[in-house]
């Protein structure tokens, strides 16, 4: 017996007409009822062909199929929201649970420390400064809570993407109605909002502590806010890179391997070439406070703090990355999921990148044990070789794909070579580098040796031992001149320096007195160059003075010059004069100091290498920050010379000159030292034998 | 009405579905049938969505479905293994569901939830298999779209619970024009439901055609005769599709109407004849030796 099926002209068999004539057979797992429609009763549906029930009751008691009628109810983005929000409720747990840890529990920790620091009435003012800087280093510009939003970025990409790398999740999310576009922003947007809120409800209730502490001013909350605009760019930053990650990879393990070496790569590699620099050349400038910053890695960014401009570099970095990430996710085939790496050219770039990385690490630890060219080489080669092979079984998880696809790894071997050898043998001539005139804007050059005293910026900054002051204010236009003594420490350096994997080793007789020098040239197109060299005080005193017989090296050495930091402390600073031995009277410098700065300054223009070389300063005028009774007080200390006529009038005028020693011994004579005085002194120490 | 016009899909160097066409009419039951590997999976989840052909195209009522909100809320997909949120209930699904799907009916989800004897608060992941698909069918139903694509759904269902399913199947078909789209290795589990079977093999569609016009054209005869000169002429007449011989019982299947079947025997005066029902696998085994193929290789496994 067959039914006509009337929509498709077609006669339905008996077991669909059977079906409707009994009503529905209801599912049912328990004892079958006495109901004719019950299933067991039925039997399959099948075999019905005759007796048909009439009993069609079942039909509403299960409830009818109900034919769609109507609009669809709408669903609002916060609907949408607030669900995913419910089910990554661990996520959110976790974020709000790593950011209370910093924002309140360190607050209160933190400051409770603070409070109790200085307690006396006289250390007010240092209570309140301390209050301040802590309250700014626990959410403000100096906060290590960059930690906690890298984690958080991380995590939320990683989990709210990790269903693409699931055939099951695949099938579950890609056959809804809902557009992929859709689904990327809504997740993206959603992990935004977990960051957002559990940073900002933590940083308030931190910055309510804060306020409640006394700690809260207006430069205080200006520094946490400029604090919660960089995790928003560096949250955004790791956030993208990381689904960057997941679309380029069909795994969770291999994403986090790819997002880590997006993130390190370029923080490492400066790192290398800095370490390979250190440990080939020898006059690479070791100390990285001369305008070195990383301006591109996130994670370095937030790790040396940089300004604005890293600020700019973030906001379009996490641009281009969620760009690179939403057109990942668009080309994206479903099936991919699964395998390691997706694109064939993001393997074969990845596994070149890290092979090479692996050679670069390898070879300076094994010449620093080995200093062995041909060592270095076979070492360097076989790491990338061995990386390589290790990429491969990742790619695959096969082990026995050890050894496919051997260009890449060949590829990097070669080219880690080849930096090894470039570094080695200084193939582009770092040491012996010098800029053309028309290239460059200014130079200063760094000279610390021994000629103490403090120097600081105009605005307090202190700059006595990190070559700042000369960086600062040192504008040395002859760039010839500066070449030439550049050049008479290259060639000197060459011939008595060595690089012992990264230690420098004078190899002159220790009765050689040299200099170190730090040259710096500011370039026209931005770059700051650095050059260490040393020069022996047999240098022509011609190509010395040519630089240090200059009014801008006079400027940029001597601290009296950018005077701001004084003048601002005028009334708490004392002028005193020694002999080497005796100290006169201090004068206050609220009254003196204009006229002994002028009186300086005239017999400064004397000043030249050739000048301080051969003589000994007869005293030191020292600006004293501070009381007597304070002995750790910084000075600014201006040596004295018999030439110095102006300043000895000033002396002798307020009373406060002391004559000369006529037996100066080598300790008195040292501690007058002034610029370059010392080398002659260094002679007479080695002929005492105290050297 | 799906459209499926020329679809070739591979992965890596093979090809799952090679330039495959099918129309699936709105109002039957679907069934798409083949062994392990023809790529009934991979065509279910193009037509779902899931995945994009490398070629050719996919529309529901000429809607393109990949990436098409609008496409996508007329089907429902129930994979061979259904997803559910760790940790979730049958009611988190619910309310999931109510977000996902434009359409979707929490009542009926809640009737049939209770009609099936699923706790709506239990967490899913203590279910066992056949309640999971158990589960994944209400969403099916519930969701109210116009296709419901089943992939091997009825695979660990107990048979009660199977004839349950059909019955609620046949019951929306009826209520609300469902189609489902049943893709099954197994024959007889379509038999019973399905109107329209398609058949497919190494990515390509061997057969596609209405069960009752399949059953209505070939027939199933038993017969005995006299004698052998008998037996000639009377076989002469018919379009013998296979020919069994046991003894001097012969079991036929010919091409014809069962009238047209029965007119002929009464011409040629048979010892004995009967026209048995033909099952489907009898049906596919006859139609795919006619076209070269060693069916009993494809259906049996």
């Amino acid at each position: 017996m067959t039914q006509e099926n009337s929509s498709s002209g077609k006669k339905r068999p008996d077991s669909l007409s059977s079906v409707h004539e009994n009503g529905p057979a209801k599912a049912r797992t328990g004892a079958a009822s006495s109901d004719s429609s019950s299933v067991h009763e039925s039997g399959p549906v099948k075999a019905r062909t005759g007796a048909a029930s009439s009993d069609s009751s079942s039909v509403h008691e299960s409830g009818p199929a109900k034919a769609r009628t109507g609009a669809a109810s709408p669903v609002s983005f916060w609907s949408r929201q607030r669900e995913l929000t419910g089910r990554r409720s661990w996520t959110l747990a976790l974020t709000l649970l790593l950011y209370a840890i910093f924002h309140i529990i360190e607050t209160v920790l933190l400051l409770s420390g603070a409070m109790a620091a200085y307690t006396a009435a006289s250390e007010k003012a240092k209570h309140i400064q301390n209050l301040h800087s802590t309250a700014v280093s626990i959410l403000g510009t100096e906060s290590w809570n960059w930690i906690v939003t890298i984690i958080c970025g991380l995590l939320l990409a990683m989990q709210g993407f990790s269903w693409v790398d699931s055939r099951q999740r695949l099938d579950f999310y890609e056959s809804q109605p809902v557009s992929r576009k859709a689904r990327f922003i809504k997740i993206s947007l959603n992990s935004l909002f977990i960051f957002l809120t559990a940073y900002i409800t933590t940083g308030a209730v931190g910055m309510l502590i804060i306020t409640g502490m006394g700690a809260m001013t207006g430069s205080v909350f200006a520094s946490c806010m400029m604090q919660l605009l960089r995790s928003v760019i560096l949250f955004v930053d790791i956030y993208a890179l990381s689904v960057l990650a997941v679309m380029l990879t069909g795994n969770i393990i291999v994403a986090l391997f790819l997002d880590g070496a997006m993130l390190l790569y370029e923080p490492l590699m400066r790192y290398l070439i800095h370490d390979f620099c250190v440990t080939f050349f020898r006059t690479y400038v070791t100390n990285a406070s001369y305008g070195q910053q990383a301006d591109h890695s996130p994670t370095l960014w937030f790790a040396v703090k940089a300004g604005p401009r890293a600020l700019l570099m973030g906001i379009l970095l996490g641009i281009l990355a969620m760009a690179l990430a939403w057109l990942a996710f668009r080309k994206r085939k479903n099936e991919m999921a699964g395998r390691a790496v997706l694109y064939k050219p993001v393997r074969i770039i990845l596994k070149i990148a890290v092979s090479f990385a692996v050679a670069m690490i390898a070879i300076p630890a094994v010449y620093s044990v080995t200093p062995s060219t041909p060592v270095c080489c076979v070492i360097a080669a076989l790491a990338a070789l061995i990386t390589g092979c290790i990429m491969e079984v990742i790619y695959t998880f096969d082990f026995r794909r050890l050894t496919m696809h051997p260009a890449g790894s060949v590829a990097a071997a070669l080219l880690a070579v080849c930096v090894f050898l470039i570094f080695r043998y200084d193939a582009f001539g770092y040491d012996s580098w010098l800029p053309r005139a028309e290239d460059t804007v200014d130079a200063f050059v760094v000279y610390d040796n021994g000629y103490i005293t403090d120097r600081y910026l105009e605005d307090g900054t202190d700059a006595s031992y990190n070559g700042k002051y000369e960086e600062t204010y040192m504008h040395l236009t002859d760039i010839d001149a500066v070449d030439r003594l550049l050049e008479a420490g290259y060639n000197w350096t060459k011939a008595n320096v060595k690089n012992e994997s990264g230690n420098i080793v004078l190899t002159a007789p220790d009765t050689d007195i040299s200099y170190q020098l730090v040259v710096g040239f500011r370039m026209r197109d931005g770059r700051l160059v650095t050059r260490s060299v040393y020069l022996p005080d047999t240098t022509n005193a011609a190509v010395m003075d040519d630089v240090f017989g200059t009014d801008a090296f006079r400027e940029g050495y001597f601290p009296i010059y950018h005077d701001g930091a004084i003048r601002k402390k005028l009334d708490k600073i004392r002028i005193e004069y020694t002999d080497g031995k005796n100290i006169s009277d201090d004068l206050p410098a609220e009254t003196y100091y204009d006229a002994f700065k002028n009186a300086y300054e005239a017999d400064l223009k004397q000043f030249s290498w050739s000048f301080a070389k051969s003589r000994v300063p007869v005293g030191k005028v020292s600006l004293i920050f501070g009381s007597s009774a304070d002995t750790s007080s910084s000075s600014v200390n201006c040596p004295v010379y018999a030439e110095f006529t102006h300043s000895i009038a000033f002396l002798k005028e307020n009373g406060i000159y002391l004559e000369p020693l006529d037996d100066l011994d080598v300790d008195t004579a040292w501690s007058l030292a002034g610029p370059f005085s010392e080398t002659d002194l260094d002679k007479e120490m080695q002929k005492l034998g105290m050297e | 009405m799906i459209t499926i016009d020329k679809v070739r899909k591979s992965f890596g160097g093979d090809t799952a579905v090679a330039d495959l066409s099918l129309t699936i009419q709105k109002g039957q039951v679907f069934g798409l049938v083949g062994t392990n590997g023809a790529g009934k999976s991979t065509l279910l989840r193009m037509t779902a969505g899931v995945l994009e052909p490398d070629s050719g195209s996919i529309t529901i009522d000429n809607l393109p479905v990949f990436d098409n909100p609008a496409a996508k809320s007329k089907v429902y997909f129930i994979s061979d293994e259904p997803y559910f949120f760790s940790n979730s209930s049958a009611a988190d699904m619910l309310r999931y569901m109510c977000t996902a799907y434009p359409h979707f009916d929490a009542d009926r989800f809640r009737v049939l939830l209770g009609d099936f004897g699923l706790d709506p608060k239990r967490p899913i992941s203590h279910y066992s298999k056949g309640m999971k698909k158990q589960l994944a069918v209400i969403c099916g139903i519930a969701a109210n779209t116009d296709y419901l694509l089943c992939d091997e759904t009825f695979d660990g269902l107990d048979p009660v619970m199977r004839q349950g399913t059909k019955s609620l199947f046949a019951q929306e078909m009826t209520g609300r024009g469902l189609t489902p789209v049943i893709a099954s290795h197994n024959l007889r589990e379509l038999e019973d439901i399905c109107d329209h079977i398609g058949l497919l093999h190494r990515g390509g569609l061997l057969l596609s055609e209405d069960l009752a016009d399949m059953k209505l054209g070939i027939q199933k005869v038993q017969c005995v005769f006299k004698n052998e000169r008998e037996m000639r002429f009377a076989l002469a007449g018919l379009r013998v599709v296979h020919r069994e011989d046991r003894g001097r019982l012969i079991t036929l299947i010919v091409r014809g109407e069962r009238d047209e079947i029965i007119q002929h025997f009464k011409g040629v005066d048979p010892v004995f004849f009967e026209i048995l029902p033909l099952t489907l696998e009898e049906i596919f085994i006859c139609e795919t030796e006619v076209a070269g193929y060693d069916a009993r290789k494809l259906i049996l496994g």
